[in-house]
């Protein structure tokens, strides 16, 4: 994992209204005990990430979203391979953040992520 | 000559404002519709040997609106007819006293009088389709000592009681999904799923046409319309046609209520098996806060979910990113404003039950750059 991996992150169709994409999709849920999932850009292709998420786990998501490793640091957040699940599978660390902090951190991210565009966009249902 | 033949006293929602709203005229001339024909019919029994009524018959019956009294709202009914004086006896007098009986009838759990004609309980689909909810008629006649309470829940209990679908005024969201232009047909895909079908008169083609469009052209399928109307109700309210277009338009992309409605159909466990979905009471009790509120100044907000059952409205001003995250249950909102660029922040609480609360949310959105 270099400064330039991408995370992939699916999207929740409940998290897109008109197209617009919510600053959740970058953080935490409390399931997620801080640390939250993404697939690792270098292992897997966006289109590929989305497949494995649909398919396999019987998850739903619109779409593929990315930040780098190096916007999360810049952020305070650090990111590693977790293949616990998967072997693509990737951790973004929020451990340690209060909550005004992470809703923070969620928003810049969020923000870096629509300005790189979707990486993958499932056709509509 | 004319004579006092009824003042009912229309009660809550829009009559508290002692006025009387136009599309209720046309309640009271189905009223009078209703009674002409339960007084033929009451005629016909007692005279089994007729096959119709005398020549005539109606003329004695003809009811006109002459005033409007407060308390509520109270239109005076008086009845005009020929002559000097009327029978002892008189047909549409008894008509509106069994009216009477089957109003009270169904409203205490007894079945409708066996002497009401059962063709004509259809004709409650039209006296009181514009009432609201919250809205009711009342009245007591002389020698009476129990009102006659008519709502929407009387109405729809009597015309069940000959039928197996009941009209009802209805505010319809979704996506207009097909358009026969020659029938003058449409369907509307309701955001709660079903499809239902409807015809739209000349005059709102363009519009109907031009949803069409809108649900071709966005993937987002964001763009939804509202069709305005009577809508054709099933044992179990829910609709199943659309038996009357009266309004059609296309809805902003970030309409709260239809955001609202769109978050009430989810179900627990709407985030990959976590999540908890929004009450309906409480995305109700938003969009009321909402609607009572003067958000003029405050830009559409984008809605989301959150995990917890709450929602969170989201703006972007320049390089502000806002949110306010919501507890539904007691209004209250998180504030948030990030600067992407610059990564300042501010933050704040904001109660939406109450005026002051959408004042500090509009001047955080509007202004957050000069929030202390």
């Amino acid at each position: 994992m270099t400064a330039t991996t991408l995370l992939l992150r699916q999207i929740s169709p409940s998290f897109v209204q008109a197209g617009r994409v919510t600053s959740q999709v970058f953080h935490p849920t409390p399931k997620d005990k801080d640390l939250l999932s993404a697939y690792h850009g270098d292992l897997i292709g966006a289109e590929a990430a989305w497949s494995h998420y649909t398919l396999q786990l019987g998850l739903r998501s619109v779409g593929v979203l990315a930040i780098t490793v190096a916007e999360c640091l810049a952020e305070g957040v650090t990111c590693r391979p977790d293949p616990q699940f998967f072997p693509e599978h990737a951790v973004i660390d929020f451990t340690g953040k209060e909550k005004r902090e992470k809703k923070e951190i969620a928003s810049i991210l969020r923000d870096r992520a629509v300005a790189r565009d979707w990486l993958f966009e499932a056709a509509p249902a | 000559m004319q004579q006092d033949f009824l003042r009912p006293r229309l009660i809550g929602g829009r009559f508290e404002e002692h006025s009387l709203p136009l599309d209720v005229l046309k309640d009271w001339a189905a009223f009078e519709e209703l009674v002409v024909e339960v007084a033929k019919d009451l005629y016909l029994q007692e005279n089994k040997d007729r096959k119709r009524v005398p020549r005539g018959f109606t003329d004695d019956f003809s009811l006109r609106l002459t005033a409007i009294e407060p308390g509520s709202t109270i239109p005076v009914l008086k009845r005009y007819f020929t002559g000097e004086m009327l029978p002892f006896s008189d047909h549409f007098t008894r008509a509106l006293a069994l009216l009477q009986a089957a109003i009270i009838a169904v409203n205490t759990g007894h079945a409708v009088p066996e002497e009401f004609p059962r063709e004509y309980l259809g004709y409650f689909n039209r006296f009181g389709s514009s009432l609201r909810e919250g809205e009711r008629i009342e009245w007591t006649l002389p020698g009476s000592d129990q009102p006659a309470v008519y709502d929407r829940a009387t109405r729809k209990k009597l015309v069940l009681t000959g039928a197996k679908s009941y009209q009802a005024a209805a505010d319809m969201r979704g996506w207009i999904t097909e358009v026969n232009a020659e029938k003058n047909t449409y369907t509307i895909k309701l955001i709660s799923g079903p499809k239902l079908s409807g015809s739209y008169p000349g005059e709102l083609a363009n519009r109907v046409i031009e949803a069409l469009r809108e649900f071709q052209r966005d993937k987002f399928q964001s763009c939804k319309a509202l069709v305005r109307g009577l809508a054709d109700f099933d044992l179990n309210d829910q609709p199943v046609k659309v038996a009357e277009t009266q309004h059609l338009e296309l809805l902003d992309l970030n309409d709260v209520a239809v955001r609202c409605e769109e978050l009430a159909q989810l179900k627990d466990g709407w985030l990959e098996g976590e999540g908890k979905a929004p009450t309906k009471e409480g995305l109700a009790a938003f969009i009321h806060t909402w609607d009572a509120a003067s958000t003029e100044l405050l830009p559409l907000p984008f809605i989301y979910p959150t995990p917890e059952g709450g929602i969170q409205m989201e703006w972007r001003q320049g390089d502000w990113e806002i949110s306010a995250e919501v507890e539904l249950e007691q209004l209250r909102a998180e504030l948030l404003a990030v600067n992407v660029t610059t990564r300042a922040s501010r933050d704040g609480e904001a109660d939406l039950s109450q005026t002051e609360g959408w004042e500090l949310l509009t001047s955080f959105v509007t202004q957050p750059e000069f929030i202390a």
